[in-house]
């Protein structure tokens, strides 16, 4: 009577991380369902009395297709979005959440998931000329007081969208396109 | 992921002997528990493949791999060809045993070579 | 209402299916499963019964088996071609420093 219990929740365990693998909107999120998946799976092989074939599913489905997507998934595009703040002199967790709930960023980082790149916010602590001599960043953010200015590459075409973007929605926080030459600095 | 994870390298470096030992215990105990040569390859081949996530270095020289994985195909086709196909294994029951685990050991092999091949191949390759 | 109907008529099929595989029970005739059971451990030396069937009396399975696996790494090493590592030093030499580009 326990067993089928085990295997029926085991198998509702099942259907919901295959349900969240394709539901979810971080492709790293859905490797890691995919992972528990197949370690329900073998679990329940284990159950079904065939050790031999659990072994197999649990190295396979979890290892190795697991590290085969996450290294697929390392040179899948990602667009990184540095944020820095002018009034930013110790960064707490409690400070990422505000700036994280900030409507901009989240704008941007639905535009780029709809543009099939992994949005990816760093909050650093450089200051702005330092930040844009940075090459990992695509795009540069700074918040000063009452407004937010967004730095992009002159070749980056996703920052002309983004502009575009904007200046169709009207919205309280000012914001302001900056372009900048490969190099040239500001 | 665009970074070294220094978690990932620390975890990977304590785990490295102990996946080395499991995967060996699966091959060699393969004829009486659970497990064989497919089983204990495929745990060799993930930590070659965790090796990689950690440290993304083509050292390996894919061309003598490769080689090293026919001949141990050879090996895989002539063994029972000398064993089984004459029915050397209904004459000689003692050697039953030691062919088993020679069996598992060459299929464990195979099967770790020809699987961190493909992972490595389709790690490294680049468009153009 | 159209993508309402397909889903209707997967969901139907899927537990006609389903009902189905679980009504249709059929029970094998047990000549081989008791022969295993019965001369396995004696002819074989396995204690893993699996381990002898796959070693033993279906020895074509597991040579082919491999044999596949062999054209699957066989047809990696012919479609992704990296461009180094199939002349020796010269090419490693520059996979390495490829490789260091990127990580950095």
């Amino acid at each position: 009577m326990n067993t089928i219990i085990a295997e029926a929740a085991l198998l509702l365990v099942m259907a919901l991380m295959a349900l969240l693998t394709i539901r979810t909107q971080i492709l790293r999120m859905a490797i890691v369902y995919m992972g528990i998946f197949s370690l329900s799976a073998s679990l329940l092989y284990v159950f079904y009395r065939a050790p031999d074939v659990a072994i197999a599913e649990a190295v396979i489905g979890s290892g190795l297709v697991a590290l085969l997507y996450l290294s697929a998934l390392k040179r899948y595009r990602v667009y990184t979005i540095g944020v820095v703040g002018s009034n930013m002199p110790n960064i707490s967790d409690k400070h990422i959440l505000e700036i994280e709930r900030n409507a901009v960023i989240h704008d941007i980082a639905d535009f780029c998931v709809e543009r099939e790149r992994e949005p990816q916010t760093v909050f650093s602590q450089e200051s702005i000329d330092e930040a844009l001599l940075n090459t990992n960043y695509d795009i540069v953010i700074e918040e000063h007081d009452g407004g937010i200015r967004l730095y992009g590459h002159d070749e980056n075409y996703l920052v002309d969208e983004l502009e575009l973007l904007f200046s169709i929605r009207d919205r309280d926080t000012e914001l302001e396109v900056v372009r900048f030459r490969a190099g040239a600095g500001i | 992921m665009t970074e070294k994870s220094s978690i990932i390298a620390t975890m990977t470096g304590l785990l490295y002997p102990f996946v080395v030992l499991f995967g060996f215990y699966i091959i060699a105990n393969g004829h009486n528990s659970p497990g064989g040569g497919f089983q204990g390859g495929s745990v060799i081949a993930s930590l070659f493949i965790a090796r990689y996530l950690v440290l993304p270095a083509d050292d390996f020289d894919m061309d003598t791999l490769h080689h090293v994985e026919k001949a141990f195909l050879v090996l895989l086709l002539l063994l029972p060809l000398v064993f089984i196909f004459p029915g050397l294994h209904l004459m000689y029951e003692q050697f039953n045993v030691p062919y088993l685990i020679a069996m598992n050991f060459l299929i464990g092999m195979k099967v770790s070579l020809g699987l961190t091949i493909i992972v490595f191949r389709f790690g490294f390759f680049r468009e153009g | 209402m159209k993508n309402i109907a397909v889903a209707l008529f997967c969901f139907v099929m899927f537990a006609g299916v389903v009902f189905l595989t679980v009504e249709h029970n059929v029970e094998l005739e047990p000549t081989l499963f008791n022969y295993f059971i019965e001369h396995g451990v004696e002819e074989t030396g396995a204690q893993n019964i699996v381990s002898g069937i796959l070693l033993n009396y279906r020895m074509y399975d597991t040579v082919f088996e491999a044999m596949i696996l062999l054209i699957a790494v066989m047809g990696m090493l012919h479609f992704l071609y990296t461009g180094h590592s199939h002349n020796g030093r010269h090419g490693k030499k520059a996979g390495g420093q490829a490789h260091k580009g990127g990580q950095e």
